[in-house]
Parts: C-alpha cells; structure tokens; sequence
C-alpha cells in the first residue's frame, strides 16, 4: 500500500488477540481501517467481532482480567502502550451500544455530558452544542421542544439517535456501533443508516451487525469473522478468528473464502 | 380391583387437601401473632401514655382563683404568682426568664439580664436589689405578664406553687373499665369527701414536653433536653456516617479488585461488623472515643472532650462521643445498603459513561451516583432509625438521664431512648407513664423521618424516570 | 481513493464551540497519560473509607481484648472472713427424726420448734452444728436443707438436740502485734482454716506469703512482691487475694466481682435462656410466615404483609423493652402464673418477636432460591402445595433456613436494651434454670454496670471488656457460621 493510502488509516488493527483471563477469545486479527469509511465486522454469535470492536477504544479495560495482544495504531501510537490514557482514548473513540442507553436524564443533559465532561460549563455553549449535535443526528425536529423531558421518554428509535447525538457531541475521531439497530424497528434502523451515511463524510465509523443486508447497505469494506474449535467434549475450546477482509461488494459477492461465502449465502437463505 | 384403589386415591386425597388448607391457615395466622404484638405494643404504649390520676397539690388550684386557671389571662396568671409568692419571683425570674443564677440576676440591670423582654422603660437600668422590696414583686410581675405567654405562665405556677404530685395512676384501660371500682377504693382510703383527691383523667403525652426542661416531678418533667440530645446525635451521624459509608460503598463497588485478598477482607469484615452487637460498640466507644480520645485528665488527648480546642472540662461522655459511636455502629448498615444500590445500577450506564470519555470518577459522580441515589437513600433512612432507637451504646458510653440545661456539643447529655429506658425503670408512680408519653414522641420521630426520607426518595426515583 | 472531505457545518462549529471553551482541545493524536491529580486524591480517599471498617474491627479487637488481659491480670483484695456463731440470734435444735441421728448422707435437719416458730435460719446464711458448717439452701415449713461440709468443715454425724447455731461473717484481725521481723501471725480461735499455704494476703501496705498453716497460726514470708516489711498493730485487718483464672471464670456460678467472685455462667447462662425463649417464639412463628410469603402469598398479600415486618424491624429495642416489662410480665405472665417483676421469660418472648424479621426474611430468600424445577416435579409427581413445601421446598432451603436461625441467635444473644429492662438486674444462677425469676444476660450486666462514671482502673470496668469479649466471639462466630452456609447455600443453585 502507498505511503498516501497508510497515512488515510485512521486505525490500523495488528496481530490482536484477546483474552479473558486464561482464555483466548480472540485470536490474531488484523484489520486496516480507513478513515472517513463505514467498516462493518460480519460473522456468527460468538466470533468475537463485538470484542475487537471494544478492544479498539479499550472499553475491554472494564472487564476484570480482559487483555489484549497485539497492537491497535491509532495515529501511529499503539493504544496498548502504558502511556496511553484510555479515557483519552475514548474522547476520540466514540462508542454506540446495541442498546440504546441514555442515561436517566433528561434529553439536553444526555448530550452535553461529554463535553461537561470536557469542562464546558457556559449554559449556551452547551446549548449550541446540543443543538448542532441534534440536528447532525436529525433527532432535533422531534425533541426540540421537550429538551427537559427524560431521554427514557423517547422511543428506542429515538434514543439511539440521541445516543448517537451523545456521541458526536464531543466531535470524536471514530465512532464504534455494536450491533446500534439489533434492538430497533425496519423504519427506525433505516434513519440510523440513512444517519450513517451523513456522518461518515465527518468521522470514522465501525460496525459490528448481525445483519447481512445492513453490511451490504452501508459499508465501504467488511471484515468477516467466524469461530474456531479445538478439543472434543469438555476440553472444547472456542475462539474468534478473521476470516476475511476487504471491500464489501468484494465480499459479498466474490469472497475468496468458502467459508465467508457459506455464511454469506446461508443468511440470504 | 381397578377401580377401588382409584377410591383409596380419591379419599386420600381429600384428606391431604384438608391437612394442605389447615397448614396454609396455621402459615397465614403466624402474621396474626405479628400483627397482634404490634396492636398489643401500641395498646400498651397507649394505656400507659393516658390514664387516670388522683394529684395532691402543695397549694390547692381552687385557692389561687375562683376561676379554673387554664382560663385566666397572662395578666391575672402573674397577678396570682405576685399574689401567692411575692419572694419566690426573682428566683423564678432568674430561672425561667432570664435563665442564668439568682445571685447573678439580682445584681444585674433588668435591661441588660431580660435584654429582648418586655422590660418598662423606668426600669431598664436598674436591678432587682435597687428595686424597693414591697414595690418589687408588682414590677417584676408586670414583666412576667409581658414576657411569658399563658401556657408558660400557667407552667410556672405549677411548678412554683401548685406542686402537684401524683397520689395514685391508674392506666387508661383499667380507668375505663373499672372506674366504680377505683371510686369505691378512694373512698376506702380517704372518708373525708373534703379531703379526698378527685380521680381525673390525665393525658401524660403533652405538646408542651417538647419545650419543657426535664424534671424530677414527672407530671410536670419535659423531654426537651433529650430532643435536643438525638437531634444532635442524627447530625453527627448524618455528617460522619453518610459520606464515608457511601465512599467506602464506592470504593468497594467501583474501585476494589474483588481479586486482591485484602479488598475481600474489607467485603467480609463489613458484613461480619453489621452482626456485631450494639453494646459492644458502645465499649469500642467507651475505650477509644471516651477513655482515649477524652478527658486528658485520665489520660486521653482531650480530642473528643473538647480539651484541645479549649472548649470544655468535661469527661468526654458527650455528645460527639456518642454520635461517633453511632455513627460507627450504622456504617455498616450504610455501606451494605450503598452497595446494594449501586451495584443494581446497570452496566450499560457505565458503559455509555465511559464510551464518552468519562473518568472513573466522573462516571461515579456524574451517573452512578444519581441512579443509586435512590437506593442510597433507602439504606439512609434504615441507618437513622436504627440511630434514633438505638440505646445500649448511649448507655455505655454514658449518657446521663437527668439533663436540664440544653445540651452543647462537648457537655453531658440525654437522648429519648435513654430517657425511656431509665423512666421505665423507676419504681415511682408516673415515670412509667412518661416514658410511654417519650416512647410515643420517639416513634412520631421516627415516622418522620421515614416520611422525609420516602418522600426524598420517590423523588428522586421521579427525577430518574420522567 | 482519498476523497475530498466537505466540511460539515455542525461539526466545525461544534470543534470551534468545544476548544473555545474547554480552554484547550487537545490534538487528536495527543492520547497519552496526563497526571490526573484529583482523580488519584479521590480515589485514595475511598480507599481510606473502605479500609477504616478494618479499623474499626481491630480497635474492637484490641479493646476487648486488652482490657480482657487486664482482667484477667487484676487482683481484688478481699477481707479475709471468718465465720463466728452470731451473738443473740435465734437458734433452734435438732429434733429426733425416724432414725434419730443426723448422718453424713443426709441432708434435711428436722428442727425442733415450737407451735407458731418459723424457721430461725435465712437461705444461703451459714449454720455450725457441732464443729461442722453448713449454707442452708432452702427454707421448709419444720425443716432446712443444707449443704454440707462448708468452710473448710467436714460432714459429721450428728444427735438429735444438737443446738443450730447461726452464723455470721466477721472479718479477720490479727490477734497480736506483728513487728518487722516476725513471721508468725497469731489468729483468733477458728480462723486458721480461712487460709492455704501458697496464698497471698496484704496487711495494710505489706503483702505477705503464707508459708504454712499450723492451726489458728500463719508462717509467712514478709514483704513479698517488691512490698516493705513494717510493722503493724495488734487487730489490724487480713485482706486475701482474689484473682480471676480463666477456668473459674468459665465454670464459677457466682458473678460478684466485689467480693472476688468472677464466674461469668449466671450471666451466660441468663443469655442462653432468654435466647433459647426467643428461638422457641421466632422459629415456628417466622417461619410460618416465611413459608406463607414464599410460598402462598400473591404479589398483592406480599405487598401488605412485607411492612409488617418491617415495622416489626423499625420498633426501637427500649420500646420493646417497655413493652415486655408493662404488657407480657405485669399484664399476662405475673397475673397468670405469678412470675417475678423481672424474669427472662417475658424477656425471651419479646427479644422472640424482635427476631421474627430476621427469621422470615432470610427464610424467603432461602426458599425462593429453590429452583423452580424442584417443585414442578413434585407437582408432577401428583404432590399437594402443603406436600411440596414439606418434603421438597423446605429440605432443600434447610441450610439456608439454618442460617437464618444462626443469626437470630445471634441477634438474640446480643439484644441488650428488652433484657436490660425486663430480664433483671443481678446475676442469678438457678439450676436447674428458672424462667421465672429475674437473671442478668452478659449485655444486661455491660448496660448495668457501664451505666455510671466508672473508674477506668476498677476491675468492674475490666471485667465489662471481658465480658464484652465473651459475647463478641459468640455473636461473631454465629454470623461467620451464618454467612458460610448462606454462601455454601447460594453456589449450590447457581
């Protein structure tokens, strides 16, 4: 690859394998990822696409006894290096869950914790930004009168917008979607992927989805994950490998593994 | 054949029915008994708290006015004190009005001893000795009219001329239902109709106990002092308590690794702390609060007695000791309670938290905190009442049960249970029936501090989910 | 490839917005470690919230048992008592039973006494007859019982018309004066036997060895223990030492630390009474309710009988203390069975009710940790609802229903305020144990005793610590007991 084309990375996945305590969850996954792209991260229950996509912005650290091998760049530094503050790490590396989870609060209180968090204190600094964060994730038409009403109020559609408003209104680098329309309705997961689309010209996005379809709609390149097994009956181990990776036309239709275009076909039956 | 054993079912089966309804109706009525202690307990606290007396009066009520005197004015109320005790006034004065000593109150100007009273200006700059002795008690008397309100002059008068005592009480239930009986006996004992007491009813629980000094007269004693006392000792604990109870739950939920032996060692500790007895908190205080942290006289570093600060003398049995020692005795209970709540708090709340960009601790404080806060208050309100009732640990630490200045932070002190408890154990007619008077102020306490913290805590809750 | 990034409104003005305000918007690249000052402070300092719990177990720890060492270090002095038969009391004779003569096997003395005479002699006083001593024990109508053989006395045969001296106790004095260097102290007639070789004793400042005991004369070793010999006047008060030794604390009967005597069995004793009481009342009926709740009550019962239990909870112990004294001893136990004011039977029903909460709630729990798969076979099996709960329910919530009753006798054990008030106030050994009269538990006698501006160097004071350490290591392995099963109980269905 070019030297252009490295420095277009926004974070470069190397050799990574997780582990819970003893146990590999993940092994050796390497996953360039380009800025200002959607990635998306396919494969079976259990693969452990999920885990990489939280060992990106080390959200894994709250898990007691997770660890990560390997190395995640992330503007040529490794994020695993000592040095490394995660909570810095996750300013510039968003994360949206596949539930959505407002806090118990109210609606502008939801979106400007992040840069409360950053010290912004002036009522209308924090109300432009709410505001700016709003309409980006086009959820301020709905809300901008019942700014005060509680972000549980609204419907789950709703909330993963606000969640996404949340997200964006610290200005990350990188946005992490786990599965973000697992939970949602066709017409509300759409506007969240209509809402991807917009966003990517801005930042860069991760998805982890269950859906085939989805992928295939709105990723420029896609990483396949599937599981592997060793031993038989309780000496059974399992853990999560690549599979494939590349651009998702690519992918979906001409995969160069047979196992990716098994898995591929078997969920478009 | 078949189809008798299908009787021998049949039958058998009605009978274990009847035995499983007989046993579910044995299971039900043990919340009878549960139910009936608490009717019984508030039917005992009742019939002792109201009853029947007959009162000996050092000076009989009817002497002083023709008219009952509940119904004089405050002026005719000072009127019969100047009438009926013209040399007690400037004692009582120094006493009730200006609250220092009577040697003090003498020889100081009215203006400066009853500074804020209703004192006539010719009068301002003199005392009471320059006042002309038969002019002195209509002067005295007519700032007395001015500066009490009827109930407190009414109480004066008992206390200073009517002096009752009481003769015989009886409970309110057997008031009730024997009365002929009780009528029949005081006219056994006294023959004389002239000089037999009246048998009337008598309510022990009075409004004016919560401003009334104590006293060792038990129709007139009040409970002010020992109000005071607990209040005292809920601030204490609320300050003390409270926030390390919910940083320790905190550390505990959020920081400790449950991996690392000593954190273990903390989690047990606490739970094994939470079934210590009170009393032996109350030795804990006793040595460490009381014994080393007190008096330097016996060898403590005057901490807890107020010596290093130069405040107080006293022996270190007070109420800082005292609300410590509480304080240490629902720590426990708290932190139990805060962990509880935080731990119900749910991961993806964290999560979204820390996805921004939170630390650790604005994470806590900024969303664990708030969602627990419900939860937290729950354990808070469980705590205090178990401070409020607590008495075993007063006791050994040292209350003492007769208090009538108010109390200060470093003097002696009383709390309600402690004056409950020693009430209850005095064999003179009437202590009984005030302590049921002091238990029914106690359990209104209580109930209002459940009412606060309920409130507080749907509150809360409200603010969470709209 | 690389495409032309159009710059979005909302987000440059949110990036312009965020950095003029935060002061400083830190580089993208710029992810590294920053001293987070107050984030350390704060942390520290929970962690010193969590650790001061320790302290607070140590300090408990150590309190008790220093001040339980000192105890057990301290000595009392105590006047030495001999017993003299008291002038111008009352005497009575023996009276010629069946057999005529008093044996040593026996031990009721008929008395011979006139139509109307009560019996001359107080329980527990001591009577001589002949050369032997003797603490009556029990009072009857033309009789005494006895114990035999006291103060050093043996059991000897005696005749009938024998005269029954009454006794009384007089402190010893020596008989003539004892100068520096003398080693045989003179006693009064009959006081030698007061005394053992090896003790030690005190006269005035001096403490003295006994070396030996010859009659009614003592050989000491003078100035014993750092102490100067001097000399000391004719009738000059014996004092003998008194400690307390780990084995008579555990078995001596008689809790009187003034008097030297520091059996700590009243006290527990009293303790194991009323508790046992309060397990007999807590027991059927918490569990009862228990089982109700789990087992019968619909969500909407639950909802009502739950507070109950909770008010039962948030009653204050003095109040229930007040409660046992004026309602269970003085209107139902005294009018019905004639108890005492003071008796651990009114006080062990209450301190019952107390824990009744602590029963039952733990026993809900316990039940609904039983798998439901548990009792749908049973129901499969054809079993009633009463048949499920006794033969399947209740056996697999056994460890955790024990576990409930564990920490009731813990909490029991522990109850001061409703024993202090209604149990009594004196220790009191009866055997075998009378409910009916008033006993002092071990937390009673703490409440009683502490209850006053006690000295710190008293021995009451100690022995309060020694005591207090007792009742700590009893409650202490109960609830460890208590939350081992309860923990053993859980992983077992999880």
């Amino acid at each position: 690859m070019s030297m252009n084309g490295h420095s277009n990375r926004a974070i470069d996945i190397h050799n990574v394998s997780v582990y819970y305590g003893s146990y590999r969850a993940v092994k050796d996954v390497t996953i360039p990822i380009e800025r200002n792209r959607i990635t998306a991260f396919i494969g079976p229950s259990g693969c452990g696409k999920s885990t990489v996509l939280r060992a990106i912005n080390r959200m894994n650290d709250l898990i007691p006894g997770a660890r990560v091998e390997g190395e995640i760049l992330y503007h040529g530094q490794n994020l695993y290096e000592p040095s490394v503050d995660p909570v810095e790490v996750r300013r510039r590396i968003g994360m949206v869950f596949q539930k959505p989870n407002p806090f118990p609060k109210s609606i502008f209180e939801n979106v400007v914790y992040g840069p409360r968090l950053l010290g912004v204190r002036d009522r209308d600094t924090l109300r432009q930004i709410a505001e700016s964060s709003l309409k980006q994730a086009a959820l301020w038409d709905e809300v901008k009168n019942d700014l005060n009403k509680s972000g549980l109020a609204l419907s789950g559609g709703q909330q993963q917008r606000l969640c996404i408003a949340r997200t964006i209104a610290v200005e990350p680098d990188v946005i992490l979607m786990d599965e973000p329309c697992s939970a949602l309705d066709p017409i509300s997961t759409q506007r969240i992927e209509e809402l991807m689309q917009e966003l990517v010209s801005q930042y860069t996005i991760i998805i982890v989805t269950h859906n085939m379809q989805q992928a295939l709609r709105v990723s420029d390149y896609t990483a396949f994950f599937s599981i592997r097994k060793s031993g038989e009956g309780k000496a059974e181990t399992r853990w999560g490998e690549l599979v494939e990776f590349g651009d998702t036309q690519q992918i979906f239709t001409q995969p160069e593994q047979a196992e990716t275009a098994d898995y591929i076909s078997g969920r478009f039956g | 054949m078949t189809q008798i054993e299908v009787g021998v079912f049949r039958s058998r089966l009605k009978e274990r029915q009847q035995r499983g309804n007989l046993m579910r109706r044995l299971y039900a009525a043990s919340f009878g008994v549960a139910i009936l202690a608490l009717v019984l307990l508030g039917l005992t606290i009742a019939n002792e708290a109201f009853g029947y007396v007959t009162l000996v009066y050092q000076v009989e009520p009817e002497t002083l006015s023709e008219r009952p005197l509940a119904d004089l004015s405050a002026a005719e109320l000072a009127d019969v004190l100047v009438q009926h005790e013209p040399n007690q006034l400037p004692k009582l004065m120094a006493e009730s009005v200006a609250h220092m000593e009577l040697k003090q109150f003498a020889r100081l100007p009215l203006g400066q001893s009853l500074a804020g009273k209703a004192v006539p200006e010719a009068y301002r700059l003199l005392a009471p000795v320059d006042i002309a002795a038969d002019e002195r008690p209509a002067v005295l008397g007519e700032i007395l009219a001015a500066s009490l309100t009827q109930p407190e002059l009414l109480h004066l008068i008992e206390t200073a001329i009517l002096q009752p005592t009481v003769d015989e009480s009886w409970p309110l239930f057997e008031g009730l239902l024997n009365r002929a009986a009780i009528e029949q006996r005081l006219v056994e004992l006294y023959p004389n109709e002239m000089t037999r007491p009246e048998l009337q009813f008598k309510s022990w629980l009075r409004l004016e106990m919560l401003t009334q000094p104590m006293d060792s007269n038990p129709l007139i004693s009040g409970v002010r002092t020992a109000v005071i006392g607990t209040l005292y000792l809920l601030v204490i604990v609320v300050l003390t308590a409270f926030p390390v109870g919910i940083a320790a739950a905190i550390y505990l939920e959020e920081y400790a690794d449950n991996r690392k032996w000593y954190n273990r060692i903390i989690e047990t500790n606490i739970r094994n702390l939470a079934g210590v007895p009170s009393i032996i908190y109350g030795l804990l205080g006793l040595q460490l609060l009381v014994r080393f942290m007190g008096d330097p006289g016996t060898g403590g570093l005057g901490l807890t007695s107020g010596q290093a600060f130069g405040v107080s003398d006293g022996t270190g049995r007070n109420i800082i000791t005292a609300g410590l020692t509480l304080a240490l005795l629902v720590l426990p209970v708290i932190i139990i309670n805060a962990q509880e709540a935080i731990r119900a708090v749910p991961m993806s709340i964290r999560e979204a938290s820390y996805g921004l960009g939170a630390t650790k601790w604005q994470t806590i404080r900024r969303s664990i905190l708030p969602s627990a806060l419900p939860g937290i208050l729950t354990g808070i309100i469980l705590s205090l009442s178990r401070a409020v009732g607590e008495t075993a640990p007063l006791v050994v630490v040292g209350a003492s049960t007769y208090i009538v200045q108010d109390p200060t932070l470093f003097s002696r002190f009383t709390a309600l249970p402690i004056q409950i408890y020693n009430w209850t154990a005095r064999p003179q007619a009437g202590f009984r029936e005030l302590a049921a008077a002091a238990i029914i102020i106690l359990l209104v306490l209580l109930i209002a501090i459940n009412a606060v913290a309920f409130v507080l805590r749907s509150q809360a809750r409200r603010r969470l989910q709209a | 490839m690389v495409q032309a990034i159009e710059s979005n409104p909302y987000s440059a003005e949110r990036s312009r917005l965020l950095s003029r305000a935060a002061g400083r918007r830190a580089e993208r690249a710029d992810i590294f470690r920053h001293p987070r000052l107050s984030e350390r402070g704060i942390s520290m300092l929970l962690f010193g919230a969590g650790i001061l719990s320790i302290f607070t177990t140590i300090f408990i720890v150590i309190f008790l048992g220093t001040e339980a060492v000192a105890f057990f270090q301290s000595r009392a002095w105590i006047q030495a008592k001999m017993t003299v038969v008291a002038a111008d009391a009352p005497t009575a004779t023996l009276r010629a039973g069946s057999d005529s003569a008093v044996t040593t096997d026996t031990n009721v003395l008929l008395l011979d006494l006139a139509d109307g005479q009560r019996v001359p002699f107080t329980v527990g006083s001591l009577i001589q007859v002949d050369e032997e001593v003797m603490r009556v024990t029990e009072r009857r109508e033309r009789s005494i019982v006895v114990e035999r053989g006291q103060v050093g006395t043996q059991a000897q045969n005696h005749t009938p018309g024998t005269a029954i001296l009454p006794l009384a106790e007089a402190p010893i004095r020596t008989n003539a004066a004892l100068p520096t260097g003398t080693t045989q102290i003179s006693l009064p007639a009959g006081a030698g036997r007061n005394f053992t070789a090896g003790q030690t004793i005190r006269l005035e400042t001096e403490t003295l060895r006994v070396a030996a005991v010859n009659g009614d004369t003592l050989t000491v070793e003078r100035g014993y223990e750092g102490t100067t010999a001097r000399d000391h006047a004719a009738d000059t008060v014996i004092e003998v030492e008194r400690r307390p030794d780990i084995l008579t604390y555990f078995t001596g009967t008689v809790w009187q630390p003034q008097t030297g005597q520091f059996g700590v069995l009243p006290l527990i004793e009293a303790t194991l009474m009323t508790t046992f009481v309060a397990i007999l009342v807590a027991l059927p009926v918490g569990l009862a309710a228990a089982i109700y709740l789990s087992e019968y009550a619909s969500l909407r019962v639950r909802n009502i009988l739950n507070p109950i239990l909770e008010i039962l909870v948030g009653v204050p112990t003095v109040v229930y203390g007040f409660f046992a004294l004026q309602f269970v001893t003085l209107g139902v136990l005294r009018p019905l069975f004639g108890v005492d004011i003071y008796n651990t039977l009114s006080a062990g029903i209450v301190v019952g009710i107390m824990v009744i909460p602590t029963i039952a709630s733990m026993s809900v729990d316990a039940m609904g940790a039983v798998p439901r798969g548990l009792r749908e076979a049973s129901y499969g099996l054809g079993a009633t609802k009463l048949e499920t709960i006794t033969h399947v329910v209740l056996p697999a919530a056994l460890s955790g229903i024990m576990a409930a009753v564990i920490l009731g006798i813990s909490r029991a054990v522990g109850e001061t305020m409703i024993v202090a008030i209604a149990a009594g106030a004196g220790p009191n050994w009866t055997f075998p144990p009378n409910f009916a009269v008033g006993a002092e538990t071990m937390t009673g006698h703490i409440a009683r005793i502490s209850g006053g501006d006690l000295s710190y160097q008293s021995v009451d004071y100690n022995s309060i610590f020694s005591i207090g350490l007792t009742l700590f290591v009893i409650t202490f392995v109960l609830t460890q007991i208590s939350t081992t099963i309860t923990r053993r109980f859980r992983e077992m269905y999880e």
